[in-house]
């Protein structure tokens, strides 16, 4: 008997092109549990990568969740606004997770408070916003989290919730993560799996940062080996 | 619950989270009160003429009992008209113009101007809103992976579809108390003539006016989600669009624009002065099929760019 195993997130020959310009040539797996940190520099293709994850952009290949089609579970807290400003806070979750019930869920409760709910959008800090974003993307069914920058803005005690409430996540072990970001000490002990992103194609790093070397520590090798042009 | 339908909803929830629904309401009562003023109007205008008229039988002497007791004759199109017994004739045209006090046709007259004049301006800018707002909140970030094309590409023209029906509904129903109140406005000078008022339009023109609004309504929404898609701008183009629709002359008898004035041929209703004559003889059932395929086109045409252009700004 053969017994067919499907991944949780499986990106099988992603392209994608601007004009005549390579941006993006990789293949990329995700397990339930894992959190997988994807590194690089400005502009070497991690917010598109994220983007054709999400159908935002056109590209050639394929992604398949859990062997089906993607559609309606991935989630994606992108470094842009997302947010309708003129609304309260409340209006724009209900309206995110597109529920009636969804000021009720978990992560809402426990990231939001109730005097940011009734707050309009365009008064939040950028802080204010992106947890928002954050505590939707986790009350969301949606078994693929992408993170862009999910740090920038929030202070230090918005950050430490947020990683207890993916941690408590990944240890349910029914979601993957995939995130980006340059202010690495924000992902602490999260990452389970580091890529680095390189000429449209990702490096597994994970090795290295198993056997004890930090983020940062690998980060600086990479563009140190970037900038000899190695 | 299916993805399409979910879809459906949170489209309705941009429109009643946002100022849309305030402005749809707004729009409804600010239509109804234009009809039940214009309808007061054309009434005075109309006892006005009709007692001039009867002030000129008096001056030459003619018999104004015997004149009033005979029906008065029309002939010739449009452009030249022959009115034998002018009297009675605008004693005619105080009857209909009347009606507009009633219910019925105070509903159908406004349902009237707005399926020719307002409703597909109205379509029109709700249509860009509707096709932009997602991308330029950035709210598709999050919506376009929950929905999928499909999904996102049938929730928006039937949000559209069913919001221009809710407003014709709406504009049809608060015209009956503005009538009421432009009918205690004008009881003082309409009493005497009242006896003579014509039998008010019958309730099934109203649901065929209300379906014909929506329809307009839906025409120039197509068109607004067609052109917002292609250019994600808002005040230039429902400017450009306005000023278009209603001060370009028709172009010819193919004029999108002329296939409203003819579908509306046989229900529309205009008991003032007000009365657009349609171009050439198409015909109401070719032209509502036009109108029908002008719609669908547009709105399938709508589906192009959200498939083949990227769905968010690449700064960044």
């Amino acid at each position: 008997m053969v017994v067919e195993l499907t991944r949780l997130l499986e990106v099988t020959g992603l392209r994608k092109s601007f004009g005549r310009i390579r941006v993006l040539e990789l293949d990329f797996a995700l397990e339930p549990g894992d959190f997988c940190l994807l590194l690089g520099e400005n502009g070497v293709g991690k917010t598109t990568f994220f983007r054709c994850l999400l159908g935002l952009e056109l590209f050639s290949g394929s992604i398949r969740i859990e062997g089906g089609p993607s559609t309606g579970l991935i989630h994606g807290v992108l470094d842009q606004p997302m947010m309708y400003p003129r609304w309260s806070v409340a209006r724009n979750v209900r309206y995110l997770l597109n529920s009636s019930d969804a000021l009720e869920r978990p992560p809402i409760q426990s990231l939001i408070g109730k005097g940011l709910l009734r707050r309009r959008v365009g008064d939040l800090s950028t802080g204010q916003k992106k947890l928002v974003l954050l505590a939707i993307a986790l009350a969301s069914e949606a078994p693929v989290i992408l993170l862009d920058e999910f740090a920038n803005g929030l202070d230090q005690e918005a950050r430490s919730r947020f990683r207890k409430a993916v941690q408590a996540e990944l240890a349910a072990g029914r979601r993957g993560f995939v995130a980006t970001g340059h202010d690495l000490a924000a992902f602490a002990e999260l990452p389970t799996r580091v890529l680095v992103m390189k000429d449209g194609g990702v490096l597994d790093v994970t090795d290295q940062y198993n056997s004890g070397i930090s983020i940062e520590e690998i980060y600086e090798h990479h563009l140190a080996r970037t900038h000899q042009g190695i | 619950m299916s993805i399409t339908w979910r879809e459906l909803i949170r489209e309705f929830r941009w429109v009643t989270y946002g100022p849309t629904a305030i402005l749809f309401g707004i729009a409804s009562l600010l239509l109804a009160v234009w009809g039940a003023s214009s309808g007061s109007a054309s009434i005075m205008t109309a006892i006005a003429n009709f007692e001039a008229t009867l002030a000129r039988y008096k001056e030459n002497g003619e018999d104004v009992a015997a004149a009033l007791a005979s029906p008065a004759t029309v002939e010739g199109d449009g452009s030249q008209q022959i009115i034998t017994n002018s009297l009675r004739y605008d004693l005619d045209q105080v009857g209909v113009a009347l009606t507009q006090l009633s219910p019925t046709g105070a509903a159908c007259a406004i349902l009237s101007l707005c399926a020719l004049l307002a409703f597909p301006i109205i379509g029109f800018s709700f249509g860009i809103f509707m096709s932009t707002h997602d991308y330029r909140s950035g709210s598709i970030v999050v919506r376009w992976p929950q929905s999928g094309i499909r999904s996102f590409l049938f929730a928006k023209p039937a949000a559209l579809v069913l919001s221009m029906l809710a407003l014709a509904i709406a504009v049809a129903v608060l015209s009956v108390p503005c009538a009421l109140v432009a009918e205690a406005l004008v009881r003082g000078s309409v009493s005497e003539l009242s006896a003579f008022a014509a039998p008010a339009p019958p309730v099934d023109r109203v649901v065929a006016l209300v379906a014909l609004s929506a329809l307009t309504g839906a025409a120039g929404g197509a068109v607004g989600l067609l052109v917002g898609g292609l250019t994600r701008n808002r005040t230039f183009t429902i400017a450009i669009f306005s000023v278009v629709y209603l001060l370009v002359p028709l172009v010819g008898e193919y004029d999108p624009r002329n296939f409203l004035a003819h579908a509306g041929s046989g229900a529309m209703y205009f008991p003032g002065d007000f009365r657009p004559a349609p171009l050439g003889s198409l015909g109401q059932t070719p032209a509502l099929l036009w109108l029908l395929v002008f719609t669908v086109v547009a709105y399938l045409l709508s589906a192009v760019p959200w498939m083949v252009r990227s769905r968010v700004a690449r700064a960044g």
